[in-house]
């Protein structure tokens, strides 16, 4: 593989990376904070995405669709836990991953339904449509502004669960969340907002990746079943572990896919495979 | 009328029901073809149904057992010519031999791990055999698989209604053996497992081993779907092996409760005629299955059967307290 | 002196940084009753659950009649006769009482519990007689999960009964349980010995007193006394380490 190839493909790893670290952090705090299996992640994922479409269809440019996709994801996924997903936190996890499961299968349709099965082409903003050189290399300006805003964002959140008492909540109740309802905290509160929180990073990264692969109805699985390997790698309930696993698996699937594309998908599976055997708690989890 | 849960009779009046809904189908459906279907599906539905039904085991990775045995069977049925009776028979053992292997791995993990771990070995065999494209085609699948006799030397098969006939029959031993399986020793210790794992280790039983034999045998049971499907299509689809398949199989055995193994064929029955029925009417009808399945992991655990029997139930006490 | 049917070796558990057990040596004579006691937290169930291959130790050896059992896991040990009662409620809860006997009786059936193409073998006689013996006889075909506390506790012992062991294990069986129940339970656990080796986790120290040979005392995981009751009774240093606690 060529040099320019090679760092292409590892930039675009890294980009595609902080996007699946967006969307795994969510499921990796809830499922650490809540012991809670969602399988309608990827539907966040999905309607951001669709959001970011529509946007662009309306106003030309999918950049207020970095704030409506957020906010999409964060209101499905408050009216889900209202609602529905409540009620399923005491009942044993095949129940709750059928139930989550059900909900991604409706949202799917429900798009569908909306739009068509068909996928849709969403453009790059304008003013981030040309190229980029670094040294000796080009790249596309879009993918750099992705790994931006990606970290900026990262960075905030670090900030959050690190400097704010919210974050120190959802940090403790991750370790337990029955210490965390002995202190006087009102548990559910903490999950709803984790739970609307976990959403928009889907959310984001679901805008964030509109234009680089488009959209289309299943990308919802897709995204879940990566997700779920990001999770399983990076830890459970780690934020770092999301981003190392994000990263991780973001270079080797783009590196791999110039080399062997479906030994690509192969080794992803695999490396979840193996650390569910080996080392459950996962690169970064509490073993 | 859970006999998954509390063990049954070998046979009972279910055992009778199946054989007749067996032998009726035919005629009561519009085609032979959607019985086919039905039946297919309703021995992949029965693995999974056995799996969470009895072991408490929820899998994600039946379709990948399906699908190996829809696979063997299509090459070998196609590319080197066997009868049909020798390539089921080595689609079933192949699944199954799978099944034991990764079966091993999968029970050193329990509760959501475990589940994990089959999703990642269904998307491992999905992408395996985009992998090995040479043999199996890869997104085209293998088309082309011809009806061959049954045993080398007989005639070819008939017909469609010839493949339904030796598809009953496999769905009937099918059915007869996982209740027997039931209402026995084994199945029994099966049942302690799902009811409390520690305690039955703590008996004596050694769980790992009990597990592993479950998926091993659930795995046989999906592969004999998966070759039969093979035989009745006449070709291989790529889905066969997706992580869609398990998932549908997954549908199919809550709908019908996970129960009891008739529930499993009442499962595959209305998702296979409410497939064929609504998607003319309403492209989007997978969205009700979304629906119920919600409704019923919620409020009736014991789905479409269990729902039936308590009917049932009602119905019998209603006539006792008025008699 | 009778044979040491069961010995414990130095044995250690760790669990992270904090130690649960240290430097836990004992030994149970063939057909003693043998009771384990002591404050809340000292390591008594741990300890069982090493003798028992529930949880393998970090340090230590465990010796069933002069086999070195310490890394076999639990459902082996049951083959060699060893079984237990646990101290939180551990039953088939949606199974009758009699399937619940009827299942530990199976497990130690050789090669039943693998047979697929029949029934299972009734064994009325044998699991009445167990329901007879811890007095449950009457409520064979309740729900489990439907007896009392006192009845859920009989049967805790009715299945570690069940499987015929040489040496029974049983962590805190009188706890919870009503005055009635518990001179019933007493008695009945006196029974078991010396046709079987008993041991006992008990808080009730009256009881413990009364049917013990032989006592061992754990304080923070490690022994601090080992004797018959009538010298427990009187050594300063379990009176230190329970002060308050037991009668």
């Amino acid at each position: 593989m060529s040099g320019q190839l090679l760092v292409f493909q590892v930039l675009n790893g890294i980009g595609i990376g902080m996007i699946y670290f967006l969307l795994s952090v969510g499921l990796t705090m809830i499922f650490g904070l809540m012991r809670f299996v969602n399988f309608a992640h990827g539907a966040l994922y999905l309607v951001a995405a669709y959001a970011a479409y529509v946007v662009s269809q309306l106003t030309g440019t999918m950049l207020w669709a970095l704030i409506a996709g957020p906010l999409v994801a964060a209101a499905l996924a408050v009216v889900a836990e209202r609602l529905l997903l409540r009620h399923t936190y005491a009942m044993p996890h095949e129940a709750q991953i059928l139930i989550t499961f059900a909900v991604a299968l409706i949202v799917q349709e429900s798009v569908i339904l909306i739009f068509d099965p068909l996928a849709k082409n969403v453009p790059v903003p304008a003013f981030l449509s040309g190229i980029v050189f670094i040294g000796p290399f080009v790249y596309p300006a879009y993918r750099l502004a992705v790994v931006a805003v990606a970290a900026a964002v990262a960075l905030l959140l670090w900030l959050v669960l690190e400097r704010t008492r919210f974050g120190a909540i959802l940090r403790a109740g991750s370790e337990s969340s029955e210490m965390v309802s002995l202190l006087g905290i009102d548990v559910h509160r903490v999950f709803l907002a984790a739970f609307a929180l976990g959403g928009a990073l889907a959310g984001l990264a679901g805008a964030l990746a509109a234009p680089l692969r488009g959209v289309e109805p299943f990308m919802g699985l897709e995204a879940l079943g990566i997700a779920f390997v990001v999770v399983v790698v990076g830890g459970i309930g780690s934020f770092s572990g999301a981003l190392l696993g994000g990263l991780l698996i973001g270079v080797v699937q783009s590196v791999m896919s110039s080399l062997w594309p479906e030994g690509a998908r192969l080794m992803i599976y695999g490396a979840m495979a193996l650390v569910l055997l080996t080392r459950p708690a996962g690169l970064m989890g509490r073993a | 009328m859970s006999a998954f849960r509390e063990g049954g009779r070998f046979p009972d009046w279910s055992s009778a029901g199946v054989a007749v809904a067996l032998l009726t189908l035919p005629f009561v459906l519009p085609t032979v073809t959607l019985a086919s279907e039905l039946v297919v599906f309703a021995i992949a539905a029965l693995s999974c149904a056995f799996l969470l039904g009895m072991v408490g085991l929820l899998s994600f990775g039946q379709g990948l057992f399906f699908g190996i045995g829809a696979y063997v069977a299509g090459i070998l049925l196609e590319q080197h010519h066997w009868a049909t009776l020798p390539a089921v028979l080595l689609a079933a053992v192949a699944a199954c031999l799978t099944a034991g292997l990764l079966g091993l791995l999968a029970v050193r993990q329990r509760g959501v791990y475990f589940v994990m771990l089959t999703l990642a070995f269904a998307q491992m065999g999905y992408f395996a055999m985009l992998a090995l494209k040479q043999h199996t085609g890869g997104e085209n699948g293998i088309t082309g698989v011809p009806r061959a006799p049954l045993l080398s030397g007989l005639g070819p098969l008939a017909g469609p209604e010839a493949v339904y006939g030796l598809l009953a029959v496999v769905a009937f031993l099918a059915f007869l053996l996982v209740q027997r399986i039931s209402a026995s020793p084994f199945g029994s210790v099966l049942r302690s497992i799902r009811e409390n794992e520690g305690r039955a280790e703590a008996l004596g039983y050694d769980v790992r081993a009990y597990k592993v034999a479950a998926f091993a045998l659930a795995g046989l049971v999906a592969g004999l779907a998966g070759a039969m499907h093979t035989i009745f299509l006449g070709f291989v689809p790529p889905n066969v092996i997706e992580l869609e398949m398990s998932e549908r199989l997954i549908i199919m055995s809550i709908i019908g409760g996970a129960g009891a193994p008739a529930a499993a064929f009442l499962g595959a029955g209305f998702y296979v005629l409410m497939a064929d029925w609504l998607s003319t009417l309403w492209p989007r009808w997978l969205m009700l299955i979304g629906f119920m399945l919600a409704g019923i992991v919620l409020l009736m655990r014991d789905g479409l059967w269990g729902g039936a029997a308590a009917l049932s139930r009602r119905l019998r006490m209603g006539r006792q307290t008025r008699g | 002196m009778a044979e040491i049917l069961l010995a414990a070796q130095g044995v250690g558990v760790r669990f992270g940084d904090f130690r649960a057990l240290s430097e836990v040596t004992l030994e149970v004579a063939s057909g003693s009753m043998h009771s384990v006691i002591g404050p809340n937290g000292a390591g008594k169930t741990t300890l069982f659950n090493v003798l028992t291959g529930r949880l393998a130790p970090s340090e230590g050896r465990v010796v069933l009649g002069g086999r070195d059992v310490t890394r076999l896991p639990a459902h082996r040990r049951v083959h060699l006769g060893m079984a237990r009662s646990f101290q939180v409620t551990n039953i088939f809860p949606e199974l009758t009482v009699a399937e619940n006997i009827r299942l530990a009786v199976q497990a130690v059936s050789g090669r039943e519990p693998w047979v697929f193409w029949r029934e299972a073998s009734p064994n009325e006689a044998r699991i009445r007689a167990l329901l007879d013996e811890v007095g449950l006889a009457e409520r064979s075909a309740w729900r489990a999960g439907d007896l009392s506390h006192g009845g859920q506790r009989a049967l805790e012992i009715g299945m570690a009964i069940a499987a015929d062991p040489r040496i029974i294990f049983l962590d805190e069986p009188l706890a919870g349980m009503g005055i009635d129940d518990v001179h019933r339970t007493k008695e009945l656990i006196r029974g078991l010995a010396p046709a079987r080796t008993v041991v006992l986790i008990e808080h009730n120290m009256r009881v413990v007193l009364d049917i013990s040979e032989r006592i061992t005392v754990l304080a923070q995981g490690r022994p601090i006394a080992d004797g018959p009751p009538a010298v427990i009774r009187s050594d300063a240093a379990v009176r230190d380490a329970y002060l308050g606690s037991g009668t």
